[in-house]
Protein backbone atom coordinates (compact mmCIF):
# COMPACT_ATOMS: atom_id res chain seq x y z
CA UNK A 1 0.00 0.00 0.00
CA UNK A 2 1.37 3.39 -0.97
CA UNK A 3 1.46 5.95 1.80
CA UNK A 4 0.58 9.46 0.65
CA UNK A 5 3.55 11.77 0.94
CA UNK A 6 3.03 14.82 3.10
CA UNK A 7 3.25 17.95 0.99
CA UNK A 8 6.19 20.32 1.39
CA UNK A 9 3.82 23.11 2.37
CA UNK A 10 2.35 20.99 5.15
CA UNK A 11 5.83 20.04 6.40
CA UNK A 12 6.90 23.68 6.42
CA UNK A 13 3.81 24.61 8.41
CA UNK A 14 4.50 21.78 10.82
CA UNK A 15 8.11 22.85 11.34
CA UNK A 16 7.46 26.57 11.69
CA UNK A 17 4.49 26.19 14.02
CA UNK A 18 5.23 28.19 17.19
CA UNK A 19 8.92 28.46 16.20
CA UNK A 20 8.92 32.14 17.22
CA UNK A 21 8.04 31.35 20.84
CA UNK A 22 10.49 31.01 23.71
CA UNK A 23 9.56 27.34 24.05
CA UNK A 24 8.08 24.90 21.59
CA UNK A 25 7.60 21.16 21.21
CA UNK A 26 10.10 18.97 19.36
CA UNK A 27 9.69 19.03 15.57
CA UNK A 28 7.52 16.29 14.14
CA UNK A 29 9.42 15.43 11.01
CA UNK A 30 12.28 13.20 9.99
CA UNK A 31 15.60 13.83 8.26
CA UNK A 32 14.30 13.06 4.77
CA UNK A 33 11.40 15.40 5.21
CA UNK A 34 13.68 18.15 6.48
CA UNK A 35 15.97 17.67 3.48
CA UNK A 36 12.96 18.09 1.20
CA UNK A 37 11.87 21.39 2.66
CA UNK A 38 15.24 22.94 3.59
CA UNK A 39 15.77 24.57 0.16
CA UNK A 40 12.28 26.06 0.32
CA UNK A 41 12.87 27.36 3.84
CA UNK A 42 16.19 28.89 2.88
CA UNK A 43 14.76 30.35 -0.29
CA UNK A 44 11.90 32.04 1.51
CA UNK A 45 13.97 33.43 4.39
CA UNK A 46 12.58 31.07 7.04
CA UNK A 47 15.83 29.12 7.44
CA UNK A 48 16.79 30.74 10.73
CA UNK A 49 13.39 30.10 12.28
CA UNK A 50 13.53 26.51 11.11
CA UNK A 51 17.01 26.16 12.63
CA UNK A 52 15.73 27.42 15.96
CA UNK A 53 13.00 24.81 15.91
CA UNK A 54 15.40 21.92 15.22
CA UNK A 55 18.46 23.17 17.09
CA UNK A 56 17.79 21.03 20.14
CA UNK A 57 16.90 17.91 18.18
CA UNK A 58 18.91 15.29 16.30
CA UNK A 59 17.95 17.00 13.07
CA UNK A 60 20.40 19.77 13.95
CA UNK A 61 23.30 17.51 12.98
CA UNK A 62 21.98 16.54 9.57
CA UNK A 63 23.21 18.12 6.34
CA UNK A 64 19.99 20.10 5.97
CA UNK A 65 20.18 21.12 9.61
CA UNK A 66 23.68 22.49 9.16
CA UNK A 67 22.54 24.52 6.16
CA UNK A 68 19.79 26.02 8.26
CA UNK A 69 22.31 26.80 10.98
CA UNK A 70 24.47 28.62 8.45
CA UNK A 71 21.44 30.64 7.40
CA UNK A 72 20.84 31.59 11.02
CA UNK A 73 24.46 32.69 11.45
CA UNK A 74 24.30 34.76 8.29
CA UNK A 75 21.03 36.37 9.28
CA UNK A 76 22.38 37.23 12.72
CA UNK A 77 25.32 39.07 11.16
CA UNK A 78 23.19 40.67 8.49
CA UNK A 79 20.74 41.91 11.12
CA UNK A 80 23.60 43.49 13.02
CA UNK A 81 24.81 45.19 9.85
CA UNK A 82 21.34 46.40 8.92
CA UNK A 83 20.68 47.74 12.38
CA UNK A 84 23.79 49.85 12.11
CA UNK A 85 22.75 51.14 8.70
CA UNK A 86 19.17 51.83 9.78
CA UNK A 87 20.49 54.06 12.54
CA UNK A 88 22.63 55.93 10.00
CA UNK A 89 19.73 56.38 7.59
CA UNK A 90 17.30 57.55 10.26
CA UNK A 91 19.87 60.03 11.55
CA UNK A 92 20.30 61.36 8.01
CA UNK A 93 16.52 61.76 7.65
CA UNK A 94 16.27 63.57 10.96
CA UNK A 95 19.19 65.77 9.94
CA UNK A 96 17.03 66.85 7.00
CA UNK A 97 14.03 67.40 9.30
CA UNK A 98 12.25 64.36 7.94
CA UNK A 99 10.54 61.88 10.21
CA UNK A 100 9.89 58.56 8.46
CA UNK A 101 8.07 55.54 9.82
CA UNK A 102 9.95 52.29 9.40
CA UNK A 103 7.65 49.51 8.28
CA UNK A 104 8.14 45.75 7.80
CA UNK A 105 11.78 44.56 8.09
CA UNK A 106 13.33 45.57 11.38
CA UNK A 107 10.04 46.89 12.78
CA UNK A 108 8.69 43.34 12.99
CA UNK A 109 12.05 41.55 13.34
CA UNK A 110 12.53 43.26 16.71
CA UNK A 111 9.46 41.45 18.04
CA UNK A 112 11.09 38.04 17.53
CA UNK A 113 12.89 36.56 20.54
CA UNK A 114 16.32 36.56 18.85
CA UNK A 115 18.03 38.86 16.41
CA UNK A 116 18.52 37.13 13.06
CA UNK A 117 15.42 34.96 13.21
CA UNK A 118 13.61 37.30 10.87
CA UNK A 119 15.86 38.42 8.00
CA UNK A 120 15.13 41.45 5.89
CA UNK A 121 16.72 42.77 2.76
CA UNK A 122 15.93 46.46 2.62
CA UNK A 123 14.73 49.42 4.62
CA UNK A 124 11.09 50.37 4.05
CA UNK A 125 10.43 53.95 5.04
CA UNK A 126 7.14 55.82 4.81
CA UNK A 127 7.05 59.58 4.78
CA UNK A 128 4.18 62.05 4.64
CA UNK A 129 3.24 62.89 1.03
CA UNK A 130 4.40 66.50 1.55
CA UNK A 131 7.86 65.28 2.51
CA UNK A 132 8.21 62.74 -0.26
CA UNK A 133 10.13 64.82 -2.81
CA UNK A 134 12.59 66.00 -0.19
CA UNK A 135 13.07 62.42 0.99
CA UNK A 136 13.77 61.25 -2.57
CA UNK A 137 16.42 63.95 -2.91
CA UNK A 138 17.93 62.97 0.41
CA UNK A 139 18.15 59.31 -0.56
CA UNK A 140 20.07 60.26 -3.68
CA UNK A 141 22.69 61.82 -1.45
CA UNK A 142 22.97 58.58 0.50
CA UNK A 143 24.31 56.78 -2.53
CA UNK A 144 27.08 55.16 -0.54
CA UNK A 145 24.57 53.31 1.61
CA UNK A 146 24.80 49.81 0.16
CA UNK A 147 21.25 48.96 1.05
CA UNK A 148 17.93 49.19 -0.69
CA UNK A 149 15.94 52.03 0.80
CA UNK A 150 12.36 51.54 -0.23
CA UNK A 151 10.70 54.90 0.17
CA UNK A 152 6.91 55.06 0.30
CA UNK A 153 4.77 58.13 -0.18
CA UNK A 154 2.32 57.68 2.66
CA UNK A 155 1.14 54.12 3.13
CA UNK A 156 -0.46 53.44 -0.24
CA UNK A 157 -2.89 50.59 -0.12
CA UNK A 158 -1.19 48.87 2.78
CA UNK A 159 -3.02 50.97 5.35
CA UNK A 160 -6.45 52.44 5.03
CA UNK A 161 -6.44 55.32 7.47
CA UNK A 162 -5.49 58.95 7.17
CA UNK A 163 -1.69 59.37 6.99
CA UNK A 164 -1.55 62.06 9.68
CA UNK A 165 -3.62 59.89 12.00
CA UNK A 166 -1.29 56.94 11.41
CA UNK A 167 1.68 59.14 12.24
CA UNK A 168 -0.09 60.35 15.38
CA UNK A 169 -0.66 56.79 16.51
CA UNK A 170 2.87 55.66 15.69
CA UNK A 171 5.31 54.67 18.41
CA UNK A 172 9.03 54.94 19.06
CA UNK A 173 11.26 51.87 19.34
CA UNK A 174 14.83 51.86 20.52
CA UNK A 175 17.57 50.66 18.20
CA UNK A 176 21.00 51.13 19.73
CA UNK A 177 21.19 54.82 20.59
CA UNK A 178 18.52 55.83 18.11
CA UNK A 179 14.75 55.95 18.49
CA UNK A 180 13.02 54.66 15.42
CA UNK A 181 9.45 55.59 14.59
CA UNK A 182 7.36 52.51 13.92
CA UNK A 183 3.67 51.83 13.42
CA UNK A 184 1.32 51.30 16.32
CA UNK A 185 0.61 47.64 17.10
CA UNK A 186 -2.79 47.91 15.44
CA UNK A 187 -1.51 49.45 12.22
CA UNK A 188 1.40 47.03 12.17
CA UNK A 189 -0.87 44.00 12.30
CA UNK A 190 -3.16 45.51 9.68
CA UNK A 191 -0.26 46.25 7.35
CA UNK A 192 1.32 42.83 7.78
CA UNK A 193 -1.96 41.11 6.96
CA UNK A 194 -2.66 43.21 3.87
CA UNK A 195 0.92 42.94 2.60
CA UNK A 196 0.88 39.18 3.04
CA UNK A 197 -2.41 38.81 1.18
CA UNK A 198 -1.39 41.07 -1.68
CA UNK A 199 1.51 38.71 -2.26
CA UNK A 200 -0.72 35.66 -2.05
CA UNK A 201 0.83 34.48 1.26
CA UNK A 202 3.86 33.47 -0.78
CA UNK A 203 6.32 33.31 2.12
CA UNK A 204 5.73 31.39 5.34
CA UNK A 205 7.86 33.98 7.11
CA UNK A 206 5.20 36.62 6.51
CA UNK A 207 2.64 34.47 8.26
CA UNK A 208 5.08 34.03 11.16
CA UNK A 209 5.30 37.83 11.25
CA UNK A 210 1.56 38.03 11.74
CA UNK A 211 1.78 35.38 14.44
CA UNK A 212 4.47 37.34 16.27
CA UNK A 213 2.61 40.63 15.94
CA UNK A 214 -0.54 38.94 17.19
CA UNK A 215 1.09 37.32 20.18
CA UNK A 216 3.13 40.35 21.23
CA UNK A 217 0.24 42.80 21.02
CA UNK A 218 -0.37 44.98 24.03
CA UNK A 219 -3.22 44.44 26.46
CA UNK A 220 -5.03 47.55 25.28
CA UNK A 221 -4.87 46.53 21.64
CA UNK A 222 -7.60 48.36 19.73
CA UNK A 223 -9.17 45.72 17.52
CA UNK A 224 -11.63 48.18 16.07
CA UNK A 225 -8.80 50.34 14.73
CA UNK A 226 -6.87 47.33 13.53
CA UNK A 227 -9.75 45.84 11.56
CA UNK A 228 -10.51 49.22 9.99
CA UNK A 229 -13.69 50.68 8.64
CA UNK A 230 -14.00 48.74 5.41
CA UNK A 231 -15.80 45.42 5.56
CA UNK A 232 -13.43 43.74 3.12
CA UNK A 233 -10.34 44.71 5.12
CA UNK A 234 -11.87 43.46 8.36
CA UNK A 235 -12.69 40.21 6.59
CA UNK A 236 -9.15 39.86 5.25
CA UNK A 237 -7.53 40.47 8.60
CA UNK A 238 -9.91 38.10 10.35
CA UNK A 239 -9.14 35.44 7.75
CA UNK A 240 -5.38 35.89 8.15
CA UNK A 241 -5.71 35.55 11.91
CA UNK A 242 -7.76 32.39 11.49
CA UNK A 243 -5.17 31.15 9.01
CA UNK A 244 -2.22 31.80 11.29
CA UNK A 245 -4.10 30.14 14.07
CA UNK A 246 -4.93 27.03 12.08
CA UNK A 247 -1.66 26.63 10.16
CA UNK A 248 0.92 27.83 12.66
CA UNK A 249 -0.92 27.44 15.95
CA UNK A 250 -0.63 31.10 16.90
CA UNK A 251 -2.48 32.81 19.72
CA UNK A 252 -3.75 29.79 21.56
CA UNK A 253 -5.34 31.88 24.25
CA UNK A 254 -8.31 32.61 21.99
CA UNK A 255 -8.43 36.10 23.37
CA UNK A 256 -9.69 37.41 20.08
CA UNK A 257 -12.73 39.55 19.31
CA UNK A 258 -15.94 37.82 18.25
CA UNK A 259 -15.85 39.27 14.74
CA UNK A 260 -12.55 37.49 14.19
CA UNK A 261 -13.43 34.15 15.76
CA UNK A 262 -16.81 34.13 14.02
CA UNK A 263 -15.25 34.59 10.61
CA UNK A 264 -15.22 31.42 8.59
CA UNK A 265 -12.03 30.64 6.78
CA UNK A 266 -13.05 29.25 3.37
CA UNK A 267 -11.91 25.68 2.83
CA UNK A 268 -9.80 26.55 -0.19
CA UNK A 269 -7.55 29.01 1.65
CA UNK A 270 -5.33 26.58 3.59
CA UNK A 271 -4.65 24.27 0.61
CA UNK A 272 -3.88 27.34 -1.52
CA UNK A 273 -1.37 28.63 1.01
CA UNK A 274 0.29 25.27 1.56
CA UNK A 275 0.54 24.72 -2.18
CA UNK A 276 2.13 28.16 -2.53
CA UNK A 277 4.71 27.34 0.14
CA UNK A 278 5.71 24.23 -1.77
CA UNK A 279 6.87 26.36 -4.69
CA UNK A 280 10.24 28.13 -4.47
CA UNK A 281 9.76 31.78 -3.65
CA UNK A 282 12.02 32.56 -6.60
CA UNK A 283 9.19 31.38 -8.86
CA UNK A 284 6.75 33.84 -7.33
CA UNK A 285 5.38 36.41 -9.82
CA UNK A 286 7.01 39.24 -7.90
CA UNK A 287 10.44 37.73 -8.60
CA UNK A 288 9.97 37.14 -12.30
CA UNK A 289 11.89 39.28 -14.77
CA UNK A 290 9.96 42.26 -16.14
CA UNK A 291 7.63 41.40 -19.00
CA UNK A 292 9.49 43.73 -21.34
CA UNK A 293 12.44 41.36 -21.15
CA UNK A 294 10.39 38.78 -23.01
CA UNK A 295 9.38 41.06 -25.88
CA UNK A 296 12.16 39.85 -28.10
CA UNK A 297 11.69 36.24 -27.03
CA UNK A 298 8.22 35.08 -28.13
CA UNK A 299 8.98 31.51 -27.12
CA UNK A 300 9.13 32.61 -23.54
CA UNK A 301 5.77 34.40 -23.57
CA UNK A 302 3.79 31.37 -22.53
CA UNK A 303 6.00 30.88 -19.49
CA UNK A 304 5.89 34.58 -18.69
CA UNK A 305 2.10 34.63 -18.82
CA UNK A 306 1.73 31.38 -16.91
CA UNK A 307 4.02 32.58 -14.14
CA UNK A 308 1.84 35.63 -13.64
CA UNK A 309 -1.39 33.78 -12.97
CA UNK A 310 -2.50 35.05 -9.51
CA UNK A 311 -3.59 32.69 -6.79
CA UNK A 312 -7.18 33.06 -5.51
CA UNK A 313 -6.02 35.10 -2.52
CA UNK A 314 -4.37 37.69 -4.73
CA UNK A 315 -7.41 37.70 -6.99
CA UNK A 316 -9.77 38.44 -4.12
CA UNK A 317 -7.57 41.10 -2.56
CA UNK A 318 -6.93 42.88 -5.83
CA UNK A 319 -10.71 43.28 -6.21
CA UNK A 320 -11.36 44.33 -2.61
CA UNK A 321 -13.67 41.33 -2.36
CA UNK A 322 -14.55 39.12 0.59
CA UNK A 323 -13.00 35.72 1.18
CA UNK A 324 -16.47 34.28 1.53
CA UNK A 325 -17.18 34.76 -2.18
CA UNK A 326 -18.19 31.39 -3.63
CA UNK A 327 -16.22 31.67 -6.87
CA UNK A 328 -12.73 33.12 -6.28
CA UNK A 329 -11.76 32.04 -9.79
CA UNK A 330 -13.71 35.02 -11.11
CA UNK A 331 -11.36 37.36 -9.28
CA UNK A 332 -8.30 35.50 -10.49
CA UNK A 333 -9.47 35.92 -14.07
CA UNK A 334 -10.45 39.52 -13.41
CA UNK A 335 -7.11 40.31 -11.83
CA UNK A 336 -5.22 38.71 -14.67
CA UNK A 337 -7.24 40.45 -17.36
CA UNK A 338 -6.95 43.78 -15.63
CA UNK A 339 -3.20 43.55 -15.34
CA UNK A 340 -2.90 42.40 -18.93
CA UNK A 341 -5.06 45.35 -20.00
CA UNK A 342 -2.96 47.77 -17.98
CA UNK A 343 0.15 46.42 -19.57
CA UNK A 344 -1.30 46.44 -23.08
CA UNK A 345 -2.55 50.00 -22.64
CA UNK A 346 0.98 51.06 -21.92
CA UNK A 347 2.48 49.29 -24.92
CA UNK A 348 2.11 52.00 -27.58
CA UNK A 349 4.01 54.45 -25.45
CA UNK A 350 7.65 53.57 -25.32
CA UNK A 351 8.31 55.68 -22.26
CA UNK A 352 5.67 53.74 -20.36
CA UNK A 353 6.71 50.49 -21.90
CA UNK A 354 10.09 50.68 -20.32
CA UNK A 355 8.67 51.61 -16.95
CA UNK A 356 5.99 48.97 -16.68
CA UNK A 357 7.41 45.95 -14.97
CA UNK A 358 6.23 42.58 -13.90
CA UNK A 359 5.86 44.13 -10.50
CA UNK A 360 2.85 46.15 -11.54
CA UNK A 361 0.81 44.81 -8.66
CA UNK A 362 3.57 45.75 -6.26
CA UNK A 363 3.82 49.21 -7.73
CA UNK A 364 0.14 49.71 -7.14
CA UNK A 365 0.59 48.65 -3.56
CA UNK A 366 3.52 50.94 -3.08
CA UNK A 367 2.07 53.84 -5.01
CA UNK A 368 4.68 56.52 -5.09
CA UNK A 369 7.35 54.19 -3.88
CA UNK A 370 10.84 55.20 -4.95
CA UNK A 371 12.82 52.04 -4.95
CA UNK A 372 16.51 52.53 -4.88
CA UNK A 373 17.02 48.98 -5.93
CA UNK A 374 15.22 45.95 -7.24
CA UNK A 375 12.02 45.55 -5.28
CA UNK A 376 10.93 42.12 -4.24
CA UNK A 377 8.36 42.81 -1.61
CA UNK A 378 10.32 42.41 1.53
CA UNK B 1 63.09 47.20 22.02
CA UNK B 2 59.66 48.00 23.44
CA UNK B 3 58.18 48.26 19.97
CA UNK B 4 59.64 44.89 19.06
CA UNK B 5 58.05 43.32 22.11
CA UNK B 6 54.63 44.82 21.43
CA UNK B 7 54.65 43.26 17.97
CA UNK B 8 54.26 39.91 19.72
CA UNK B 9 51.35 41.04 21.89
CA UNK B 10 48.24 40.18 19.93
CA UNK B 11 45.44 42.69 19.59
CA UNK B 12 42.01 41.91 18.21
CA UNK B 13 41.10 43.97 15.20
CA UNK B 14 38.12 46.17 15.92
CA UNK B 15 37.81 48.54 12.99
CA UNK B 16 35.44 47.42 10.26
CA UNK B 17 34.40 44.47 12.37
CA UNK B 18 30.88 43.56 13.40
CA UNK B 19 30.37 40.93 16.08
CA UNK B 20 27.36 39.10 17.36
CA UNK B 21 27.24 36.44 20.03
CA UNK B 22 24.95 33.48 19.84
CA UNK B 23 24.92 30.50 22.21
CA UNK B 24 28.34 28.81 22.06
CA UNK B 25 29.67 30.92 19.20
CA UNK B 26 30.93 34.35 18.31
CA UNK B 27 30.09 35.52 14.81
CA UNK B 28 32.33 38.09 13.16
CA UNK B 29 31.65 40.00 9.98
CA UNK B 30 34.68 41.67 8.43
CA UNK B 31 33.04 44.54 6.60
CA UNK B 32 36.22 45.58 4.82
CA UNK B 33 36.89 42.17 3.32
CA UNK B 34 33.24 41.13 3.19
CA UNK B 35 34.03 37.92 4.99
CA UNK B 36 32.25 36.25 7.88
CA UNK B 37 33.59 33.89 10.51
CA UNK B 38 32.30 31.74 13.27
CA UNK B 39 34.49 31.28 16.36
CA UNK B 40 33.87 28.56 18.87
CA UNK B 41 33.98 29.42 22.57
CA UNK B 42 37.71 28.81 22.96
CA UNK B 43 38.68 30.91 19.95
CA UNK B 44 36.20 33.61 20.93
CA UNK B 45 37.52 33.73 24.46
CA UNK B 46 41.10 34.17 23.24
CA UNK B 47 40.17 36.75 20.58
CA UNK B 48 38.27 38.86 23.12
CA UNK B 49 41.25 38.87 25.49
CA UNK B 50 43.68 40.10 22.86
CA UNK B 51 44.01 43.76 23.78
CA UNK B 52 47.57 44.34 22.63
CA UNK B 53 48.84 44.40 26.21
CA UNK B 54 48.50 40.81 27.35
CA UNK B 55 51.27 38.34 26.78
CA UNK B 56 50.65 34.82 25.60
CA UNK B 57 51.16 33.55 29.14
CA UNK B 58 48.52 35.94 30.39
CA UNK B 59 46.14 34.78 27.67
CA UNK B 60 46.77 31.19 28.75
CA UNK B 61 46.02 32.07 32.38
CA UNK B 62 42.83 33.85 31.45
CA UNK B 63 41.68 30.94 29.33
CA UNK B 64 42.44 28.55 32.19
CA UNK B 65 40.41 30.74 34.49
CA UNK B 66 37.40 30.84 32.17
CA UNK B 67 37.57 27.13 31.29
CA UNK B 68 38.58 26.03 34.80
CA UNK B 69 41.06 23.51 33.36
CA UNK B 70 44.79 23.61 32.61
CA UNK B 71 45.48 24.95 29.13
CA UNK B 72 48.48 24.19 26.95
CA UNK B 73 50.11 27.34 25.57
CA UNK B 74 49.95 25.83 22.11
CA UNK B 75 46.16 26.13 22.24
CA UNK B 76 46.54 29.90 22.33
CA UNK B 77 49.10 29.83 19.53
CA UNK B 78 46.76 27.69 17.47
CA UNK B 79 43.95 30.21 17.97
CA UNK B 80 46.21 33.16 17.16
CA UNK B 81 47.42 31.37 14.07
CA UNK B 82 43.88 31.03 12.76
CA UNK B 83 42.86 34.53 13.78
CA UNK B 84 45.88 36.08 12.14
CA UNK B 85 45.31 34.21 8.89
CA UNK B 86 41.77 35.57 8.77
CA UNK B 87 42.89 39.15 9.44
CA UNK B 88 41.10 39.25 12.77
CA UNK B 89 44.17 40.50 14.62
CA UNK B 90 45.77 43.89 14.38
CA UNK B 91 48.16 43.67 11.39
CA UNK B 92 51.01 44.97 13.55
CA UNK B 93 51.00 41.64 15.37
CA UNK B 94 53.53 39.18 14.05
CA UNK B 95 54.32 35.67 15.14
CA UNK B 96 57.72 35.09 16.73
CA UNK B 97 59.72 33.13 14.17
CA UNK B 98 59.87 30.05 16.37
CA UNK B 99 56.07 30.06 16.58
CA UNK B 100 55.37 30.14 12.86
CA UNK B 101 54.11 26.66 12.41
CA UNK B 102 51.31 25.24 10.37
CA UNK B 103 47.90 24.63 11.87
CA UNK B 104 48.29 20.99 11.01
CA UNK B 105 51.63 20.93 12.82
CA UNK B 106 50.12 22.50 15.89
CA UNK B 107 47.17 20.14 15.77
CA UNK B 108 49.34 17.07 15.53
CA UNK B 109 51.64 18.19 18.32
CA UNK B 110 48.66 18.91 20.55
CA UNK B 111 46.98 15.64 19.73
CA UNK B 112 43.70 14.95 21.42
CA UNK B 113 45.06 15.26 24.92
CA UNK B 114 43.54 18.62 25.70
CA UNK B 115 40.94 19.30 28.33
CA UNK B 116 39.73 22.41 26.58
CA UNK B 117 38.07 22.38 23.19
CA UNK B 118 40.45 23.25 20.38
CA UNK B 119 39.93 26.76 19.07
CA UNK B 120 38.13 26.79 15.77
CA UNK B 121 37.66 29.69 13.42
CA UNK B 122 35.61 28.80 10.37
CA UNK B 123 34.50 30.87 7.45
CA UNK B 124 30.83 31.22 6.82
CA UNK B 125 29.43 32.62 3.63
CA UNK B 126 29.32 36.37 4.01
CA UNK B 127 25.76 37.51 4.51
CA UNK B 128 24.10 39.27 1.63
CA UNK B 129 20.79 40.98 1.29
CA UNK B 130 19.94 38.39 -1.34
CA UNK B 131 19.85 35.68 1.26
CA UNK B 132 17.77 37.83 3.52
CA UNK B 133 14.82 37.87 1.21
CA UNK B 134 15.36 40.09 -1.73
CA UNK B 135 17.95 40.64 -4.38
CA UNK B 136 19.04 43.80 -2.60
CA UNK B 137 21.80 44.90 -4.94
CA UNK B 138 23.28 43.11 -7.91
CA UNK B 139 24.74 39.65 -7.55
CA UNK B 140 28.00 38.44 -9.09
CA UNK B 141 27.48 36.18 -12.10
CA UNK B 142 28.97 33.28 -10.17
CA UNK B 143 26.22 33.56 -7.58
CA UNK B 144 23.54 32.93 -10.19
CA UNK B 145 23.64 29.25 -9.32
CA UNK B 146 20.42 28.27 -7.58
CA UNK B 147 16.71 28.94 -7.52
CA UNK B 148 16.99 31.54 -4.80
CA UNK B 149 18.89 33.77 -7.24
CA UNK B 150 16.32 33.56 -10.04
CA UNK B 151 15.02 37.03 -10.80
CA UNK B 152 17.99 38.76 -9.21
CA UNK B 153 20.01 41.31 -11.15
CA UNK B 154 23.49 40.21 -12.11
CA UNK B 155 26.39 42.63 -12.11
CA UNK B 156 26.45 42.59 -15.92
CA UNK B 157 22.95 44.06 -16.14
CA UNK B 158 21.25 40.78 -16.90
CA UNK B 159 18.78 38.79 -14.88
CA UNK B 160 19.61 35.48 -13.26
CA UNK B 161 17.36 32.94 -14.94
CA UNK B 162 16.84 29.19 -14.83
CA UNK B 163 17.40 28.12 -18.40
CA UNK B 164 17.19 24.38 -17.85
CA UNK B 165 16.47 22.32 -14.74
CA UNK B 166 19.47 22.94 -12.52
CA UNK B 167 21.09 25.37 -14.95
CA UNK B 168 21.21 29.03 -14.00
CA UNK B 169 22.49 31.81 -16.20
CA UNK B 170 22.56 35.59 -16.22
CA UNK B 171 20.67 35.92 -19.44
CA UNK B 172 17.65 38.20 -19.71
CA UNK B 173 18.38 41.91 -20.06
CA UNK B 174 16.01 43.01 -17.34
CA UNK B 175 18.22 45.04 -15.09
Amino acid sequence: MRVAQISCGRLIARLLARSWRSSFPAPELNETQLARIAPLLLDSGAGALAWRRISQSELAHTAAGLELQQAFRQHVLLSGYFEMKIEEVIRAFRGASLEPILIKGWSIARAYPLSGLRPYGDIDLCVRPNDYERAVRLIKTLADTPLGIDLHCGFGMLLDGDTDRIFERSAMAKLGKTSIRVLSDEDQLHLLCVHLLRHGVARPLWLCDVAVALETRTDNFDWEWCLGLRQCRANWIACVIRLVNEILGADDDKNLPANVTNTDLPKWVIPTVLKQWGVPFANHPSRQPALRTYLSRPLWWWKALKDRWPNPIQGIVSHNALFSHPVPLLFQVGSYVRRAAQYSAALPYSSLLWDVSAHAHLDAENSGSANQEHHAGN
Amino acid sequence: MKRSKSRHLPKARTSGILTREIPGELLIYDMKRHAAYCLNETAASIWKQCNGKRTIIELVRRLEKSCKVPVDERIVWLALNQLEKRHLLDPRFSFPSQRVMSRRGLMSSLGLATAVALPIVVSIIAPTAVQAATCGGKIPVAQCNNVSRVGCCCTINLTCTQTLPGVFTCILPAC
